[in-house]
């Protein structure tokens, strides 16, 4: 379905609708903040952006880089404005135990793939590494895309995605953040690298798994 | 009367650059110009070419710069050294600095800052070329490059001038009728509702002539709203 396109300051509607995000309201009349995409239901309204960097929101999976640590916690990099951090509790179990050093188990410069486990009133975000399908990222790639693309990446339940990974045989991870972890030969890299570059490009086309799939199939 | 004082500002009903008085100069704007900014414009208007770019909301450095309850909005203007006939020293001035406060304060009413507490957004107006109005030039440049780098605004803002040239009042002064005219009166207003966000003044008027001036001003900027927003329009339009 076509969505209609909305501006800064655009009007949308009247009443007294639940708002999401990308909207405002005076005077009982909503107005769309962003430039995006427009989502009126009967009681709800918001508006998708296309555009802007990504803002952290809780139980969000996000591919970051440690940047510094100290005896408790590391603090990660996630693309935005806000540092994030994980704390020694957000690492260990229970059953496996604490580790004493913790930078016997995450250096600085090393990179994650985490869960948004809370985002303080004070904008401090917090990540978990004990949520399923956390982990520290060894080798591969990191490469960036616009966050406001990732839903295009991951495709309708992952259907692009996991042809992706299907299709290649590369380890691919997306974060919310824009950025997606590539782990392969490195031909096959370069391949995903490829075709993110291309969703990311057409990522307002219709038909794109399909186009992607004859894509990855030329290449062979 | 200084010296280059042209005889008559107008001449049968048309300025020195031949158009009428309540015509502002030509005007092209288009979004998104650089790659690796978050946000950009570049704004061509008569002679005046300025391109902005926005980047954030980001880390705030230096760190006491940063305001916990909001984001801060530091646009920095500025004149390349070849922007004007004699050579601009290049680098910050008092000139630069005001109108940087300025455009910043006439931006801040729509940017939702309290959504980024403890964050910068910085916004870079390099005028490239200058020949009159270049604040209101970067104002218009710096409301499309925030609204391209995603960060929510109630509205755009666009500013247009108003003067003063023998005795008559015109808009948006082109480079001889800004030298030699008796006043100048930029402006940049928040058109959803109405509102003024930059009102300044340079030489006199009477209550009357500010009147008209104003009214002249308002019209200006309705204008270049409508640029500013197909700007948008075309780079993101046709993704409905």
């Amino acid at each position: 379905m076509a969505r209609k396109m909305v501006f800064p300051g655009e009007f949308i509607v009247e009443g007294d609708l639940k708002m999401g995000d990308g909207v405002f309201r005076e005077n009982k009349r909503v107005y769309s903040s962003v430039m995006g995409l427009l989502d009126l239901k009967e009681n709800f309204v918001k508006v998708i952006p296309i555009t802007g960097r990504y803002f952290p929101k809780a139980n969000d999976f996000v591919v970051g880089e440690i940047e510094d640590m100290d005896f408790g916690s590391w603090y990660t990099n996630i693309g935005t404005a806000y540092s994030a951090t994980i704390t020694a509790k957000d690492y260990f179990s229970e059953r496996d135990g604490f580790q004493e050093d913790i930078s016997k188990v995450m250096r600085i410069g090393d990179a994650v793939y985490a869960m948004i486990r809370e985002i303080s009133p004070r904008k401090r975000v917090f990540l978990s590494m004990r949520e399923r399908g956390s982990r520290k990222l060894r080798g591969g790639r990191i490469i960036e895309v616009t966050p406001a693309k990732v839903p295009r990446i991951i495709g309708r339940q992952g259907s692009m995605i996991s042809m992706i990974k299907h299709e290649t045989g590369c380890q691919v991870l997306v974060g919310q953040n824009g950025r997606v972890w590539i782990e392969g030969p490195q031909e096959k890299m370069d391949l995903v690298a490829g075709i993110i570059e291309r969703i990311e490009k057409d990522a307002h086309t219709q038909g794109l798994t399909e186009n992607i799939k004859n894509m990855i199939m030329k290449e062979r | 009367m200084k010296v280059g004082t042209p005889e008559k500002f107008i001449v049968k009903g048309k300025r020195l650059d031949g158009r009428a008085p309540d015509e502002i100069r030509p005007i092209k704007i288009e979004a998104g110009v650089l790659k690796r900014a978050d946000g950009s414009a570049r704004v061509e208007w008569g002679g005046n070419i300025a391109v902005a770019a926005c980047y954030g909301p980001r880390e705030v450095h230096p760190r006491h710069m940063a305001k916990p309850d909001k984001a801060v909005l530091r646009i920095n203007y500025n004149m390349a050294p070849f922007s004007v006939s004699d050579r601009k020293r290049p680098g910050t001035d008092r000139r630069s600095m005001e109108i940087s406060k300025v455009t910043s304060e006439a931006l801040e009413p729509v940017v939702f800052t309290h959504l980024y507490p403890n964050t910068a957004i910085d916004v870079f107006v390099e005028i490239l070329n200058a020949a009159a109005g270049t604040r209101c030039t970067g104002i218009t440049a710096a409301s499309v490059a925030i609204a391209d780098a995603g960060i929510p605004m109630k509205d755009l803002v666009p500013a247009c001038a108003a003067g003063k040239v023998g005795g008559e009042i015109v808009v948006d002064l082109c480079d001889i009728e800004d030298n030699f005219g008796e006043a100048d009166l930029p402006m940049a207003i928040i058109p959803r509702t109405g509102d003024i966000s930059l009102l300044q003044m340079d030489g006199n008027f009477t209550p009357s002539e500010f009147k008209k001036a104003f009214e002249m001003a308002k019209t200006g900027c309705e204008q270049v709203y409508k640029v500013q927003m197909d700007a948008l329009r075309n780079k993101y339009g046709k993704m409905e």
